[in-house]
């Protein structure tokens, strides 16, 4: 009995030896940073992590802990982030429009828009119209002029979720080309892949990097982007084509509202180093995600006009919940 | 109880089921609706038809053979097994707020404890700490720090 | 082909990759056995390790562990009657039986022979029949996804024999309780309370621990401290060895149970989670002694094992074929590709031959590897578990349910909610209402929502759209196979009656 008592203590003491326990380290960063994924594994919000995950730690200083809390579309990551403390050792990934279509259609979606004190928004992906290689579609005019001629809502377009990019894409379509295009929400890009490849929907609005990632399977007809992107450079924009839309996901990271802005803005340089480093922007470029270097007050600024566009068009597409 | 008993109040139970989710129904959208109501609809045909089987020779389910030869469970162990889940439910509780190893330790603890059948023996609760106290502390080593499985913090403590 | 084979044993044959690969099925194998870590979680949790390997050293660790894992979730089905991964929820209906008779260990041999087998099965379809397999799970759509889910839910009328009309409303109450949080179309917030919190819907690990852990737990506390020799130890001579051929003696059960679990593995979004039970389903059917099923015979633990490790290889097809996950782990193994700039498609198939016929073998190799490992630490494992006082029994599975519900999503709810669904299972349990059908409802539900609505956004073009969901010769398919499994047992009772007059 004495034996097993003396041998607790031992493991006992051992550990908190080795453990810092709180450290009265001057400055931040003392402890490892949390970074919060709201969407699921393979996703772009998870790639993007990744793909930051070793330079974020090198140039953060500690370690990051990648944290999955999935759920509702990501209103359950965000509301949960919220309700953790602003110390700056908390973020999440956030991403337009989500955050700004979910409570506006939702009522209470767990959090307010501007609650998510925005770090850095530190990509894109447009949305991107594709059709199969073997469609006969080639151009996007082929593509309106099939769905005008047939009846409304027969023409059927995947892509990812309800409220999300995709749909509000095709939403805009409808409206600027003056057709009725069925939207099918799948349960994530990756899901409406293989709709398309079996010919259950006759195209889909998915994002940029869909189309680098089947580029020997799918035929993208347009992007949702100012100017063309240099991986699919021989895509036209909608605007090119007479079509006014621009509209895509920007992802970047949320820390909750109380956080200090000396600490956000060190991790706004954080990031910002990360984005600029070469083999994430390597990486990046090949997947198909446009990189954007948005501070905290470029990204606030974005986050407030989106706002304004999107409850205009929610409103004339009367999905706002009283 | 009663084979028959047991399928008439199975069958209430779901209905109040039913009702519960029935009047929280708030769909924004044609499509929300579709599948749950079907799926309400379906559900209370099935319990209605039990409900009406439970009153004619043909019941839902024949009591088991072995399940009559089973010696009923005392009184003594209802009790237990409550005692028990209010442990489990203060333990849950506690979780968010002291944190998993505190919790953990007293939780484990407590439940070895209390179904030992030797309350009065102060060895038993001895070793009831200690065995809660070396699991918990093994558990978070593997889990915590092997695996990085995040692990409860408390938000009293830091 | 051969020679890319030949290029991937040889990589494989290094010191350090077959270190890997005992390692990673042992590790699997650890995490799969206890309830509520799943084989999703495992790969997850791994991934940033794999950073600072090779692309190859990395792949085949995490595909040895996902092997590992599936196969590990047999062990807590068969000692506690929990299952250790919700695909290992079918191993519960004869492997617990066989562990209270005293024979836990023939039903962890008979397991882990099957086990091997699916898994190499599975790994074969991969290397060798990856692109056709992959075009027929491309001609499943929205339509057809659903009829998957209503084929699945027909099994609930020979899981529950004598008392379908409880099986049926148990798996209604779980469709009900999928139905949480937000519509998958649409974006409709349902059922809520008025909680936010509950926008993200119940977890079905969290509702698997609940209703099957929490349960069984309550009972141990019923059964007293008697009840300690309730699984008998029997320490039988040569019970491996006649376990085994008595396995490999069945090959029918074993090929049906590996080919359902490739086709079901094969199909995205499916959820590698009801292979299991259809396999158990078909070998029950097919079996001479269907009533036996249920009260602790072999063939039931087999058809389940060896399906859901077939579903390993066959998830893989469309993963590496088209880039995507045929089950939720491969979708992690995707994300790893990627990282290291490896496509899936076919040009991974092509280009980089050297990692792909590696990784693939190597997820063989770690079915073979689980055979001795899981016979020795199973005997172990069943002899402890046996031998273990109620007293610590109880509160430990209590710490271990604690922890897979909050390790999912680091909720403090899902706790909560575990419990109070254990609780909630236990009473429906009293009643008549068992955990599979709940559990089943809760996997199909969002499978046979989200086809039914897409199908009827496609079906835009017909009379009605509903018609969208009866065009594909695949749905007539499957809708004869779901009235076949519906009615079957009746047929039997019908023979039976017949016979009797």
């Amino acid at each position: 009995m004495k034996k097993i008592a003396i041998g607790l203590i031992v493991l006992f003491v051992l550990p908190a030896i080795f453990w810092s326990g709180g450290a009265f380290a001057a400055g931040y960063p003392e402890k490892p940073l949390s970074y919060i994924i709201c969407f699921n594994p393979a996703g772009e919000s998870d790639i993007t992590a990744r793909i930051q995950e070793q330079p974020l730690k090198k140039y953060f200083g500690k370690d990051v802990v990648i944290i999955y809390k999935i759920g509702g579309g990501g209103s359950v990551g965000w509301s949960e982030m919220l309700r953790s403390k602003p110390d700056g050792y908390t973020i999440a990934g956030h991403n337009l429009p989500h955050i700004v279509l979910q409570p506006m259609e939702r009522g209470d979606a767990g959090y307010k828009t501007l609650d998510l004190k925005s770090i850095y928004m530190f990509e894109s992906t447009p949305d991107l119209l594709v059709v199969r290689k073997d469609s006969p579609y080639t151009t996007l005019k082929d593509f309106v002029e099939y769905a005008k001629k047939n009846p409304p809502g027969v023409v059927t377009v995947g892509g990812s979720g309800s409220s999300t990019a995709n749909d509000l894409g095709t939403a805009m379509l409808n409206k600027a080309a003056g057709i009725k295009l069925t939207y099918i929400p799948f349960g994530g890009t990756g899901s409406a892949v293989p709709a398309l490849l079996g010919g259950h929907v006759t195209a889909l609005m998915t994002y940029s990097t869909m189309g680098i990632q089947y580029a020997g399977k799918f035929r993208p007809l347009a992007i949702a982007s100012e100017e063309r992107m240099a991986v699919l450079k021989d895509v036209p924009t909608f605007k090119e084509l007479g079509y006014d839309i621009v509209e895509g996901a920007y992802r970047g990271v949320a820390a909750p509202s109380g956080t200090p802005d000396e600490i956000v803005k060190k991790l706004a340089d954080v990031f910002d180093k990360v984005m600029k480093d070469p083999e994430v922007q390597k990486k990046m470029d090949q997947n198909g995600f446009k990189t954007e270097y948005m501070g905290p007050e470029a990204s606030l600024a974005l986050v407030k006009k989106k706002m304004v566009e999107y409850e205009g068009i929610m409103k004339e597409l009367g999905r706002i919940k009283k | 109880m009663g084979a028959t008993f047991r399928d008439r109040l199975g069958s209430v139970l779901m209905l109040a089921v039913i009702a519960i989710l029935w009047g929280q129904r708030s769909y924004t959208t044609p499509f929300g609706g579709i599948f749950p109501d079907g799926i309400m609809v379906l559900m209370a045909i099935f319990v209605v038809l039990t409900l009406i089987l439970s009153f004619t020779p043909y019941g839902v389910m024949k009591e088991e053979e072995d399940e009559k030869k089973e010696p009923k469970t005392s009184k003594k162990r209802w009790l237990e097994m409550t005692v028990v889940i209010a442990i489990l439910l203060l333990w849950v509780l506690l979780l968010r707020y002291v944190g998993f190893a505190l919790s953990s330790v007293l939780g484990f603890s407590s439940v070895a404890w209390y179904i030992s059948g030797q309350r009065k023996d102060w060895k038993t609760i001895v070793k009831a700490l200690v065995v809660g106290l070396a699991i918990t502390y093994l558990i978070i080593l593997i889990f915590g720090y092997l695996l990085q499985v995040p692990l409860p913090e408390g938000e009293w403590f830091g | 082909m051969f020679e890319h084979i030949l290029l991937g044993l040889h990589n494989l044959s290094t010191f350090q990759n077959l270190m890997l690969v005992l390692a990673g099925t042992v590790a699997g194998m650890i995490v799969g056995a206890l309830p509520g870590l799943t084989a999703t979680m495992a790969v997850a949790l791994l991934v940033p390790f794999t950073y600072t390997m090779s692309p190859i050293a990395g792949l085949v660790t995490l595909g040895a562990i996902y092997m590992g894992c599936i196969y590990g979730g047999a062990f807590s089905a068969i000692l506690i009657n929990t299952p250790g991964t919700p695909s290992s929820i079918g191993t519960t209906f004869d492997g617990y039986p066989m562990a209270r008779q005293g024979r836990g260990e023939e039903a962890i041999v008979g397991a882990t022979v099957g086990s091997a087998i699916g898994g190499l099965f599975g790994v074969v379809c991969l290397i060798f029949l990856s692109p056709p397999l992959a075009d027929i799970a491309l001609r499943f759509g929205p339509a057809e996804y659903f009829w998957v889910g209503v084929f699945g839910i027909t099994i609930i009328s020979s899981l529950s024999a004598g008392a379908f009309l409880k099986g049926i409303t148990g798996a209604a109450f779980g469709i009900l309780i999928s139905t949480i949080g937000i519509a998958p179309i649409g974006g409709d917030v349902r059922f809520t309370f008025g909680m936010p919190a509950m926008q993200g819907g119940v977890e079905l690990i969290v509702m698997l621990i609940g209703l099957f852990c929490i349960p069984e737990l309550l009972n141990l506390i019923i059964q007293g401290e008697g009840q300690k020799e309730r699984i008998e130890y029997k320490r039988t001579k040569g019970v491996l060895w006649k376990t085994t051929r008595h396995v490999l003696s069945m090959p029918g059960n074993l090929i049906r149970s590996s080919i359902i679990g490739t086709i079901i593995g094969i199909l995205p979004g499916a959820g590698g989670n009801i292979a299991n039970l259809v396999s158990y389903n078909e070998a029950k059917r097919a079996s001479k002694t269907p009533e036996k099923f249920g009260t602790g015979i072999i063939d039931g633990v087999v058809a389940t094992e060896t399906a859901n490790n077939a579903v390993v290889g066959g998830g893989m097809i469309p993963l590496v074929t088209l880039g995507i996950p045929g089950a939720p782990p491969d979708a992690i193994i995707y994300g790893v590709l990627m990282l290291q700039g490896l496509r899936p498609g076919p040009e991974l198939f092509a280009e980089r031959a050297d990692i792909t016929y590696t990784f693939m073998l190597a997820v063989g190799l770690s079915a073979i590897v689980m055979v001795p490992v899981g016979i020795y630490g199973g005997r172990l494992l069943s002899r402890f578990v046996s031998t273990l006082s109620t007293r610590y029994l109880v509160p430990g599975i209590a710490i271990l349910t604690i922890i897979g519900s909050y390790a999912i999503r680091n909720n403090f709810l899902d706790v909560i909610l575990m419990l109070m669904f254990g609780v909630i299972g236990f009473g429906l349990r009293r009643l008549g209402f068992t955990a599979p059908p709940i559990v089943l409802g809760l996997i199909l539900g969002p499978l046979m929502e989200t086809g039914l609505v897409q199908a009827y956004l496609t079906g835009q073009a017909y009379a009605s759209p509903w018609f969208a969901l009866f065009v594909n010769p695949i749905s007539w398919v499957l809708i004869a196979m779901s009235l076949f499994s519906f009615l079957w047992p009746y047929f039997g009772a019908i023979k039976g009656r017949l016979k009797g007059k």
